[in-house]
């Protein structure tokens, strides 16, 4: 028997080592700075809190929570609709060139974080972006909208462009989840005459809840840590409206060359994620327990 | 046994025998954002790294192109690392902040013997500026970033503009600018409303114009609000975008990219920029550089001495091989030939006076040397920077008035500048 168990942590070894190498030792070294006063050269010196103290007492740290909880949850939100509505276009039985419609949805996904912010940002550029071309030839607007130089619109555009990019993650899973549901179900609710809501509403929601919940969380988290797609298209501005608690992060250590705040702010979003794939956690319970 | 006796003599003999040793040639990295600014520029360096190997055989040149904004990160991160480059290019307000991580030059140049062959050509000025701490010289300077009015002469003509006679007051530019703006496909001039380095530097000069400093030169207080004119300068380009509309949409998102892409399709008729824009514009369209034209600014034409400057960082392996590239490059050939080629005004007198530079028609103006002023070498200087551009952006945005802004401005900066 303790053989047996010799072998296994033989073999649980190199993940253990793995993930204590990428994972625990940088998150340690994170919270370790973040106590430091750091300079350039990573000469430091203890501070206590007064890292965290410094950024808990700016205005601008506030904001850019508010900023991270809009762009994360109407991000999240608007993904799992767009999501949802084209997995089940694409589970339709009757949907002809599947695979094609498979592929191009699929696209996104395939593109980095840069390029598509890259291309968006040209796409809602005030001078020779196409949204502001197509909509003066369709005469919607009668002049060009600064689309990335105005607060509302430029948090607007940020997230669109996100959801773009996160939709197929979300449809792939849900698609998965849909493609397990016994056909029998939709024939016997068909049977008691339930009409198309309520074959949606009684059937297949509750099949793919869990997926729902798996997926959403996922997304919530990786909203949160955005940072590639809102500085290619933003860097936080206008006037610090599009600014998430990764752009600060990156300002604080990589402009500001404080990598002692950058650290207490890195690890307050830690707690903040923690604290809301906790609350996830608890939510999906429920669902996981029913099925 | 007579196999075993024959091959330990052939060993023995193969050790006795002397060998030819030959040494292995030393490769160095060199980090510049310029080689992602055109092929022709990154050519140049091609051409430069053989002509230098070809003469030092013992060491080769690897060119690292870097994206302008990641330069620092970059340089910092794998000096961080361990694992620096042994020769790189950084602004010259980046110096303030880098020293801990630099190794001083002044030493090696003069172990490679070719201390007064870089250093004394370049304006004294220009080393005590950036790039000299404690008394030792850390980067050798490598440029005059000298901006102009860059103008498109077939948008002056389409306008009714003489295109051979640019604006030369500010009422007159305005006047221009009302002219060329034709929305929303053409507009008379561009701001830079974006926060980052490259706007900055371009709202710096605008004080500068005005004869206003941004920050005193004890580096202890906001300087832009001073003087009346410094406010006017300000207000007078925020109504540029603002009252008179003569710039696209967007302004406070307006970036580089937005300036010269604009530029390059035509769209934008004039901006502030330096000759480099030439060749960066026509890589975007090529031919479209021929419309163009280059002049001081309106008024006093004020410039930014000593754009960049040329560093080893402290952990690279091979400083003496660094050392002699770095010589190579800083050196007058090099800098004519650069400068020609990457349309950037050197820093060298003796290569400032040469007649190739003169008779270049994007580098044939220079700016009187009273108005030339330095960045602001101090490694707040990140901080400052945002508040700049945060008060372009709200004036821009119309959140505040310009005067407000300024107002704000000034308390925020003291802030910063008197914090420890």
């Amino acid at each position: 028997m303790y053989r047996y168990r010799r072998y296994a942590y033989a073999f649980v070894l190199p993940a253990v080592l793995v993930i204590a190498g990428t994972l625990v030792y940088p998150m340690g070294q994170g919270v370790y700075l973040s106590f430091m006063r750091v300079g350039i050269d990573l000469a430091t010196t203890f501070v206590g809190f007064a890292n965290y103290v410094e950024v808990l007492r700016q205005p601008l740290f506030w904001g850019v929570i508010g900023h991270t909880a809009v762009f994360a949850v109407v991000s999240t939100v608007l993904t799992l609709a767009v999501g949802l509505g084209l997995a089940l276009l694409l589970n339709r039985p009757d949907l002809r060139f599947r695979t094609f419609w498979r592929v191009l949805f699929l696209m996104p996904w395939t593109i980095s974080h840069v390029a598509a912010g890259l291309g968006w940002k040209w796409i809602f550029d005030g001078l020779y972006g196409v949204a502001n071309d197509l909509l003066l030839r369709i005469g919607l607007i009668e002049e060009p909208l600064m689309w990335l130089g105005t607060r509302d619109l430029a948090m607007a555009c940020v997230i669109v462009a996100n959801i773009w990019r996160s939709y197929p993650f979300v449809m792939l899973l849900l698609l998965a989840a849909l493609q397990t549901i016994p056909q029998e179900q939709y024939e016997a609710a068909g049977v008691d005459g339930a009409s198309g809501w309520q074959r949606f509403r009684f059937v297949t929601l509750p099949n793919i809840k869990f997926a729902i919940f798996v997926g959403s969380a996922l997304d919530f988290i990786f909203n949160v840590r955005q940072f590639d797609l809102i500085f290619v298209m933003t860097r936080g501005g206008p006037r610090n409206s599009t600014e998430v608690l990764a752009t600060l992060v990156n300002r604080q250590a990589f402009e500001y060359f404080d990598y002692g705040q950058a650290s207490a702010t890195a690890v307050l979003m830690l707690l903040m994620l923690v604290a809301a794939t906790y609350v996830y956690r608890r939510l999906m319970q429920t669902p996981v327990e029913s099925r | 046994m007579l196999r075993s006796r024959l091959v330990r003599s052939l060993l023995a003999l193969a050790c006795a025998a002397p060998v030819a040793v030959t040494a292995q040639p030393v490769t160095i990295q060199y980090m510049d954002w310029k080689l992602n600014d055109s092929k022709k520029i990154y050519e140049f360096y091609e051409q430069v790294a053989k002509e230098f190997t070809a003469a030092n055989p013992d060491i080769k040149v690897e060119l690292v192109p870097v994206q302008w904004e990641q330069r620092m990160q970059k340089l910092i991160t794998e000096s961080q690392g361990g694992v620096p480059r042994d020769v790189v290019r950084v602004t010259g307000t980046d110096m303030a902040a880098l020293f801990p991580l630099l190794r001083p030059v002044d030493q090696l140049l003069r172990d490679i013997g070719k201390y007064d062959e870089v250093v004394k050509p370049i304006p004294a000025r220009y080393l005590a500026d950036y790039d000299t701490k404690d008394g030792k010289l850390y980067g050798i300077p490598t440029y005059i970033s000298a901006d102009g009015l860059m103008y498109n002469k077939k948008l002056f003509a389409a306008a009714g503009l003489d295109p051979n006679k640019p604006p030369k007051t500010w009422e007159e530019f305005l006047d221009y600018a009302k002219k060329l703006t034709k929305p929303p496909n053409q507009y008379g001039y561009v701001l830079f409303g974006a926060k980052s380095g490259s706007s900055a530097r371009r709202w710096m000069r605008v004080f500068w114009d005005a004869g206003c400093e941004v920050i005193t030169r004890d580096f202890k207080r906001a300087a832009f609000a001073d003087k009346p004119q410094c406010v006017a300068a300000f207000k007078r380009e925020i109504d540029f975008a603002r009252v008179a509309k003569v710039t696209p949409p967007g302004a406070a998102n307006a970036d580089f990219e937005f300036v010269i892409t604009g530029f390059a399709q035509e769209r934008i008729a004039m901006h502030m920029g330096g000759a480099n824009n030439v060749d960066i514009a026509n890589g975007k369209n090529p031919g479209v550089g021929a419309n163009f034209a280059l002049v001081p600014m309106p008024v006093t034409g004020a410039a930014l001495a000593n754009g960049d400057s040329l560093v080893i960082p402290a952990g690279s392996k091979h400083p003496q091989q660094a050392a002699k590239w770095l010589a190579h490059l800083a050196s007058k050939d090099v800098e004519v030939r650069y400068a020609l080629v990457g349309r950037s005004s050197p820093a060298r007198a003796d290569a400032l006076a040469d007649p190739r530079i003169k008779a270049d028609p994007f580098l044939a103006f220079h700016v009187p040397a009273d108005a030339l002023y330095s960045g602001y070498s101090t490694p707040k200087w990140p901080k400052v920077e945002t508040v700049l551009m945060d008060m372009v952006q709200a004036s821009l945005l119309g959140d505040e008035t310009p005067e407000a802004a300024l107002a704000r401005g000034t308390k925020e900066v003291n802030a910063i500048l008197a914090a420890p």
